[in-house]
């Protein structure tokens, strides 16, 4: 049995209570590393999702830079210095461009671009002393191309895009880089809030995900994780900067 | 009790006796599968098949020999096309066309030879792998970037003709090795031949969503 490509890694997984995030850190673990899941606070959800990974909690609202800080100590000083990040965690919120609050807006800019800085300025130290550090953000697909009613949403994550291709350049010649996932239609608790905003079930929901989907089909968290763990682990050097864009098919361009 | 041994799974990987190619058929073996390669020279692979990958018919025929040695082929890498770095005023017609169908075409008798069982089993997996001159990377040959465009444009609408037929058909445009000027790129240095293959091996071995999709080990020289 040869040795898991993350053995002796310590990786945080940024909104790991559920979807996406629960799923890349139960398989990153199994990859190897010792990992951490980050959310808002400690709930049965995110208790279940730590038992999956075998993994610690971490609390702290990523939007805030003080307590992401404190949280990232807290994970250094239990596991040691963080090696792999994975900032995935997000708001979303679907409406109107002009019926949406001013604060509803910026608050998805806080959570999913500030908190995405937040994290990497907190794990920078670590990674420089170790001259080694993986970064792997989750933008979307709405970023690249756009998501009708959901422009606060999509800004923030094109903005995401905009940090990982600057990022990825400036931080690659110290061995840290970093690199996007943009995912498209997933199976995640984060499309109950597209369910409400159409009016539909979560399964009507699913179904029109699935058709409006080249591959015929709704993403499903494990999709993701694959190509997380890839892209944290030593075989992916050669990719600095890069959105790739597991989304079925739904956009073919380059983002 | 009878215990059978689980068969492994099976890829085809063309120019399997280049550089990447000897890359990838050891990134696909290290991940347990079971290779036939195709060239047109011997290769390591499991079962290494000799021949023009021009030539359709032997294309069609060396399939069919792989497949009855190996049994039924998954997933298709297609790792075609060398460098060349004459300068355009130099390319000879013959090199024009030479690069245009040791690229496009090899592709395209590949994918016609396998798709008929894939359709069949309503699953498969084809990845090609071209150099990122096509995305406009530094690099020599404006022969040889064209060619590799050429595989771009087959790889995204192969992908979407197919996109309900449960093959997921997607490219991988990278540095590859003979490239110039590896000093250009972010990384500051030049891109492994296994790199690209562990790219390659990802997409083979993992349930993936990408359909249509460029993936893009290239050190940073397109962004």
């Amino acid at each position: 049995m040869s040795v898991k490509p993350l053995e002796g890694k310590v990786a945080l997984v940024t909104g790991a209570a559920q979807g996406i995030g629960a799923e890349m850190a139960r398989r990153l673990a199994a990859d190897g590393a010792r990992v951490a899941l980050n959310d808002l606070a400690e709930t049965d959800r995110l208790r279940a999702a730590c038992a999956a990974a075998g993994g610690v909690p971490a609390i702290a609202d990523v939007s805030d830079e003080h307590a992401v800080r404190r949280m990232v100590e807290g994970v250094e000083g239990e596991l040691g210095p963080v090696g792999v990040l994975v900032c995935n965690a997000a708001l979303e919120t679907m409406g109107a461009f002009d019926g949406q609050s001013t604060e509803d807006f910026y608050r998805q800019v806080e959570v999913n671009l500030t908190g995405a800085y937040a994290c990497i300025k907190a794990v920078l130290g670590g990674m420089r002393a170790a001259g080694r550090g993986k970064i792997v953000v989750i933008t979307s697909v709405a970023g690249v191309n756009g998501w009708a009613k959901a422009v606060g949403y999509s800004a923030s994550k094109a903005g995401l895009i905009g940090l990982v291709k600057s990022l990825g350049r400036e931080l690659v010649g110290e061995g840290i880089f970093v690199n996007g996932i943009a995912p498209g239609a997933i199976d995640s608790p984060q499309i109950e809030v597209d369910a409400l905003e159409y009016g539909v079930t979560l399964d009507e929901l699913r179904a029109r995900y699935a058709e409006m989907t080249p591959l015929g089909r709704i993403g499903m968290p494990d999709d993701i994780a694959g190509l997380a763990s890839f892209l944290a682990g030593p075989d992916s050097d050669a990719f600095v900067g890069q959105i790739l864009q597991p989304n079925g098919g739904i956009e073919r361009g380059g983002a | 009790m009878s215990v059978t041994a689980e068969r492994p799974r099976v890829a085809a990987v063309t120019g399997a006796a280049g550089l990447l190619g000897v890359a990838t058929v050891q990134a696909l073996i290290g991940k347990g599968w079971a290779v036939a390669g195709f060239d047109v020279a011997e290769s390591s692979a499991t079962h290494s098949a000799v021949l023009d990958l021009c030539d359709r018919e032997a294309v069609a025929s060396e399939v069919a020999e792989a497949v009855s040695v190996l049994g039924e082929i998954e997933c298709l890498i297609a790792l075609v096309g060398a460098p060349d770095p004459t300068p355009v005023d130099d390319v000879s017609f013959e090199a024009w066309r030479g690069a245009i169908s040791s690229h496009l075409l090899s592709t395209a008798n590949f994918a016609w030879a396998l798709l008929p069982s894939m359709l069949e089993r309503g699953a498969g997996n084809i990845v090609t792998v071209g150099s990122d001159v096509a995305l406009g990377a530094p690099g020599v040959g404006v022969h040889h970037a064209a060619a590799s465009g050429t595989v771009l444009g087959f790889t995204r609408a192969l992908a979407i003709e197919l996109a309900k037929t449960g093959v997921q058909v997607n490219a991988i445009s990278a540095q590859l090795p003979g490239s110039d000027e590896p000093r250009s790129s972010p990384l500051g240095r030049d891109v492994h031949p296994r790199e690209v293959a562990a790219t390659a091996a990802y997409l083979a071995d993992e349930r993936h969503f990408f359909l249509g999709q460029v993936l893009t080990p290239n050190g940073g020289r397109v962004i």
